[in-house]
Order: structure tokens, then sequence, then C-alpha cells
């Protein structure tokens, strides 16, 4: 069950909060989503990153602002006093619909806004969680920033804009450089010459030895990617054929395959079990060397008390 | 209505007194019936010229979107075509997969194409400079190879760093092709790996400033790292110190219940280039012993993955090898205090280094426990996924080492034998052996403490006996698993 709690209301949303886990804790509370112009609609505003949702919201209210100001056109020239008083009305809801929509699209023309941000990452992390928000509002049970927080965001944001602005230049660690281009053209050169020679080479027949290249099959055995294989009603005869070929073998998109690595890092205890087994043989001489002294001197005192 | 009555208003004044009087006396619903009328006559009217063009435009949009999705967007002219087909089909299955006359023609193919002067940066020029590379490798002249990549990176470096050169949507593609060649050059360069740190950070640079002019949020966190790494290059070599940030780790405890900024949008489209191309920087760094940079690349990556909403296996895994670089970074900070207490250096320096190492383990068990404690809150079904069963495995084989290191031996040896079972459930060979080895070294710990018969060692007592063993230290090992992704 949603419980819809209108947004701004602190009082509520706390009290609300804190005995709703206890007292039922299948409700939900549904906050509305936020937005600056668009408040009329209340509950209903989709979530702000359902882009779609938000601009035909806003394209709505829009045309209804329109729609008014059409009937206060085609009710001008009417003086009855429920006439005049429905020109007024519809004028000024009109107006402020309008106004709210301007304000709304103001808003959305910011590059940078808080709400999409947190409002797209709440939902990708429903769907990792394998849930399934609801494409109009999201995962249910998040609670949007509020205006306050939104508006000190885009503050900052701004003020950062401003000083990186004034920075941009000054900071690059890779700038223009001449070298690059020189580095550039000197390899385009050798590959040219390069390219000629290999193609001369392989134009003259017999001269394959001359590249190391005994073998027409020899095939690099570090070089995996699958072999080009084309489709079967496809024998490379038109311009289209070709073109078919190209896009279903993109070079960009084979290297891309070709590139893409896993690295992982296995930790292993440092152990010194070499130096163990040195230490134990060292101690074992050292036994044995002991072991002769003694019976050495054990030997002498008994040639002693012979000779005694 | 208005129009009746102003054509009334024109004709005559009486008529036109009349039609207002009507207005004013008559109630407003045979008004609006009138209008009703009057409008849908028109409507009426117009309808047919409506429908025809709604449907043409129709047609025109559906007709345009099929050829946008089915029409080859690659405009090469025609002769260069020509030479392509009859390289394609040598190379392929039919054509009995001739390399070398594959090769011919492709190279034939770049020479008409440098007469149509066809430019250089575009992808139709770099997709047969590729052709031509692939060739080359397949016929196993890798250098000629790296000369062809390396044209196409230096192209691109040059346009890139050149103001204007390429138009600013452009931008984003050409880095992400560039990031591709970089790779493909690195592992063609395998001899040079100092040239392919600076080629690398070169390149991965100049990536993370088109993130940055894009999200002002990203940017502060790029810029950070930057000024790190200028003042590396400036210092040369500077001192060893600490670079963990207290704050870095963050990230991977409660990645769930805080909600961090992301900024996907800002870092693609190549993303996974650029991530891909910091961790084989990573990689190099540790195979040439920088493990300052190697840590300090590892961390900002982690950082930013969350940051660009990487899939959660990507970025557990990337926090497992974390875990096991600041592992090993525990086993150089222990190996210097080792030598410290060797070189009877003041008690002060000991402290330090010991007090690093111990806060290094400390990361490294964070780490690990992280990626442990958020892969369960995964769904079954993501948790199922290969990488995210690989780095479950890795964590609970690092707990093991690092609980081995501090002696824990029943708990590590629990741990060893879990990563061992997982580690063969996800198909991560390399890591049974590991785990099989690590086991073996425990077991022969735990004979000698039997046979000693003394209680489970620590720390210390680790350190001393490598005191009393006078003889050199054992190295520090850590295995660098660079595998393509399948």
């Amino acid at each position: 069950m949603g419980l819809f709690i209108p947004p701004n209301s602190d009082k509520n949303k706390d009290t609300q909060g804190s005995q709703n886990p206890s007292s039922d804790s299948n409700k939900t509370i549904f906050y509305t989503r936020p937005s600056v112009g668009l408040k009329l609609w209340g509950p209903l505003v989709p979530a702000s990153d359902y882009l779609p949702g938000i601009y035909g919201l806003t394209a709505l209210q829009t045309l209804l602002g329109l729609t008014m100001f059409r009937h206060t056109r085609i009710i001008w020239r009417q003086t009855s006093l429920i006439s005049r008083i429905s020109k007024i009305f519809s004028t000024v809801t009109g107006s402020y619909l309008i106004f709210n929509s301007g304000l709304e699209i103001s808003r959305l023309i910011i590059p940078y806004d808080p709400w999409y941000e947190e409002a797209k990452s709440i939902r990708n992390q429903a769907i990792a969680r394998g849930e399934k928000p609801n494409f109009w509002f999201g995962p249910l049970d998040y609670k949007p920033m509020s205006f306050k927080e939104w508006s000190e965001k885009v503050d900052d944001w701004v003020e950062e804009t401003e000083s990186q602005l004034n920075q941009e230049e000054s900071s690059s660690f890779i700038t223009q450089n001449p070298q690059f281009h020189q580095v550039y053209k000197q390899i385009r050169q050798l590959n040219k010459e390069r390219n000629l020679e290999v193609l001369k080479n392989l134009k003259t027949p017999g001269m394959n030895e001359f590249l190391g290249l005994n073998n027409s099959q020899f095939i690099n055995p570090e070089f995996d990617r699958p072999n080009l294989t084309l489709p079967d009603d496809n024998n490379l005869e038109t311009n289209l054929d070709f073109l078919e070929v190209w896009e279903l073998n993109d070079p960009w998109e084979s290297l891309g395959r070709d590139t893409d690595y896993v690295v992982r890092f296995i930790p292993k205890y440092r152990w010194f079990e070499k130096l163990e087994e040195l230490q134990k043989r060292q101690i074992e001489d050292n036994q044995e060397i002991l072991k002769k002294q003694i019976e050495e001197t054990l030997d002498e005192r008994e040639d002693h008390k012979e000779s005694i | 209505m208005f129009r009746s009555c102003r054509q009334l208003r024109g004709s005559a004044p009486i008529l036109r007194q009349l039609c207002t009087s009507r207005i004013q006396t008559g109630p407003s619903l045979r008004f609006s019936s009138h209008y009703a009328r009057q409008h849908a006559s028109n409507y009426g009217r117009r309808s047919w010229s409506k429908i025809i063009l709604t449907t043409l435009g129709g047609i025109g949009l559906i007709g345009l979107s099929a050829w946008w999705v089915y029409w080859p967007h690659h405009t090469f002219p025609k002769s260069v075509a020509k030479i392509l087909r009859k390289g394609l089909w040598a190379e392929s299955d039919k054509g009995e997969k001739d390399y070398q006359t594959a090769l011919k023609h492709y190279l034939e193919a770049l020479e008409e194409a440098d007469k149509f002067e066809l430019d250089p940066l575009s992808d139709e020029y770099t997709g047969i400079q590729l052709k031509v590379g692939e060739m080359y490798e397949r016929l196993n002249m890798n250098q000629d190879a790296l000369m062809v990549y390396s044209e196409i990176a230096s192209a691109y470096l040059d346009a890139l760093t050149t103001p204007g050169k390429i138009p600013i949507p452009r931008r984003p593609h050409i880095i992400q092709k560039d990031l591709r060649v970089v790779v493909k050059i690195v592992e063609l360069n395998k001899g040079n790996p100092y040239a392919s740190k600076m080629l690398l950070m070169t390149h991965f640079l100049i990536a993370q400033e088109e993130v940055a002019k894009r999200s002002k949020t990203v940017s502060k966190l790029i810029k950070e790292e930057k000024e790190q790494i200028l003042q590396e290059v400036s210092q040369q070599q500077s001192p060893y110190s600490n670079p963990i940030k207290e704050d870095s780790l963050k990230v991977g405890e409660d990645e769930k219940i805080v909600v961090i900024e992301k900024n996907r949008d800002a870092w693609e489209p190549f993303r996974d280039e650029l991530f891909n191309a910091r961790d084989l920087y990573v990689a190099i760094s540790l195979a040439t012993g920088d493990l300052q940079s190697a840590v300090r690349t590892k961390i900002a990556t982690t950082e930013w993955m969350l940051n660009a909403d990487c899939d959660p296996g990507e970025i557990l895994m990337s926090q497992a090898n974390l875990g096991s670089l600041m592992y090993l970074q525990a086993e150089e900070f222990e190996a210097k205090e080792y030598r410290a207490i060797k070189q009877k250096l003041e008690e002060s320096k000991i402290a330090s280094e010991r007090f690093n190492k111990k806060s290094c383990l400390d990361l490294a068990l964070k780490c690990y426990e992280s990626v442990l404690a958020f892969s369960k809150q995964l769904p079954a079904q993501l948790r199922r996924e290969e990488n995210v069963e690989e780095s479950i495995a890795l964590s609970t084989y690092g707990l093991g080492v690092i609980k081995l290191h501090l002696g824990e031996l029943d708990t590590a040896k629990n741990l060893l034998r879990e990563s061992r079972l997982r580690a063969k459930g996800s198909g991560f060979n390399d890591l049974v052996v590991e785990a099989e080895r690590e086991l073996e070294k425990l077991g022969k710990e735990v004979e000698k403490l039997e046979k000693e018969n003394t209680q489970k060692e620590y720390e210390q007592e680790r350190i001393k006996k490598l005191l009393e063993n006078k003889g050199e230290q054992p190295d520090i090992e850590l295995d660098i698993q660079l595998n393509k992704h399948k």
C-alpha cells in the first residue's frame, strides 16, 4: 500500500517515519517526486530521472495553460457576470500554469540536476537488487532530497563551474605539444616506406622468405582472434556485400573485444621454508660438531685416565 | 465565431449590432454549440490534406530511422572499397585464409586511400590500418603491427591535443578508439614496460580530462589524482610513504546506505576502456616494482568505478584486487621493519614502519570483508555472475592469507578451504592452485607448532624469526593475472 505524504511537511514525515515500521511494516511511505513547476500535480509527478514523463507533464501543463488563454479569448466579448469571472479565472490560472511550466523548463535546462542523479542511482540500485521499479515513479520507498538541499547542491555546482572556467586553461597536463606532431609525422613516414617495401616484396614471387614468411598458412599462435567468416549468401560481389561484411567485422569492434582485459591479483603468504631448512641444518651441524667435541674431550679424558 | 463577427463588422454596422446583441442576449450554450459546429466543419474540410501530410511525415520518419539502422554508415571511395573487397575475400574462410594476399590488398587500399586524401583520423582510414595491423599480427610480424598501431595512436594524440582539430562531439569516440589502440600497443610492446607505462598514462590522462570537462563533480576527483601524478613525475623518486587516505575506502563499506553521486554519462562511451587501461597501468606498475603508483591508481580507479556506475561484479573485483595490493604493501612495510631492526635504527622509525604495516593490513582486511559483505546484499541472480563469484573467491582467499600472516591458523584454514571450493565453483583454476599451495604452507606451519609445542605465533614472532635467520628475507610474491575477457 502506498501512503502519500505531501512534500515539505516535516512534522508529518517524522511521526510517520518512526511509527510506521512498528505499526505496519507493509506500508511504504510514498513521497511526492520533487519538482519546481509541477507541484500542482501532487503525487502524479514522475521520478526525476524519467525525463519523458517530466517533459510530457510540463508540455501538458503548458497546453492546459494555453487552452485557458484560448478560452478567455473566445469569450472575450461576453460581458455576463459568469463569463467575466470565467475570463478572470482562466487568465489567472492559465498564466499560473504557464509560469510554472516556464520554471520547470528553466530548471531542466541546467545541465546539472541533483534530483536526476539521485533518482537514477536509486533506480539502478533497485534494479541491481533485482527489483522492478515503476517506470513512472521509480522505486516507491525512497525520499527525495528537499528543495533546499537541491538548491544548495546546484549553488555549489555553479560556484565550482565558475572557478573552473576561470582556471581552465592553466591546469591542463597534456597540452598542445609540437613534439606530438613531429612524432606522428615520423612514424607515418616510416610506415609509408615500410608498407611500400612490404608491398613490393609481396608482389614479387619468391620473396616471401625475405620477409620470413616461408609458410603461407603460418599463423601467429598468440593471435587468437577468430577468423573472418563470410555469410553464406555473401560472396563479396557488390559494394553492398562489402559494406555488410565490413560492418559485421568492424575492425574497431574486434579490437575492442581483443583489448578487454580482466586483471586479478593473487597475493601469497611470505614464507621462509627454505630459510628454516637452512637453519635446521645449521643447528644439526652445530650439534654434530658439539657431539664430536664432547666425544673428543671425553676421549682425551679417558686417554688421560689411562695414562694415569 | 470571431471570424464571422469580424466579417460582419466590416460590412454593416447594423449587422454588427445584431450580432453582438445576439451574443449578449443569447444563452452561452447556444454560442458554444455554434462555435463547435463551425469548428467541426473547418476540421472536416482540412482533414484530408492533414491526413496525407501526417502519413507522408510518418513514412518519412520510419524510412529515415530504418535507413539509419540498416544502411551501412561507412563511406569508402569506390575504388578503395573494391580493393578492400579483395582483401576481405582473401582473408575469409572462402578465400582460404590467405593472409599474405589479404595484407597485399589492404596495403594497396591504404595507398589508394592516401591518393583520395582520406582523413587519417576517420574510421574508414583507421579501419584499413587496423586490418593491415591485424594481418601483420597474423603473419607474426609483430614489430610491423606495432608500428601501424603506433601511427594511429600518435595521430590521435596529436589531434586530441590540438584544439579544434576534432569537433567536440566526436572527441569521446576518438578517445575510446585511442584507448583501445594504446592497450594493443602495450600488449605488443611487452619488452618495454616503462615506455608502456608512460604511454598508458599520457593517454588515460587525456580521457580523464575529457570526463572532467563534462562533469564538474567528477572533475574534483580526477584533479586530486592528477596533482599527485604530476608531483610524482616531477620528483621522479618520491619517498615511500603511506598513500592511503583514511576516507578512500569508505566507498566499499557502506555503498548501499550512502547514495554516492553517480555520473555514468560523464564517463561514457569510453568508461570500460578507461578503467581497462588504468588496470593495465596498475599491473605494469607492479611488474616494474612501482607499488606506490599501483596502489594509488587502484584506489582512485575503484572510487571512480563507483561514480561511473560500473557493474557490481567489476567493482567487487576491483575492490578485491585493491585488498591484494594492500596486503602486498603490508608485506613491503614488514620487510622495511625488518631491515630497520637489523640496521638498529631508532625505535621511532621501526615503530612507524610497524604502524604502516598494521594500517595496510587493516585496510586489506576491510577491502576483502567489504567485498564479502556487499556481495551478500546482491540478488541471487547477480551473485551467480562470473566476476562476482570470482571476487568472492579471491576475497575469501585473501582473508585466509592475511589470517595466516597473523597466525590465526584455524581461521585461515577454514577460509582457504572455502576459497578453494568457491574458486573451483567459478572455474577460477589458478586460484585453486594457489589456495592449495597456501594450505600446504599452513599445514607445515601447524606441524612446526606442534613440534615446538608452542601456541599460535603472532606478528612479532614472525619478525623475530626472520631476524634469527640472519640470511636474506624471502621474496614478496604476488600473482598478476591478465586475462582477456571472454
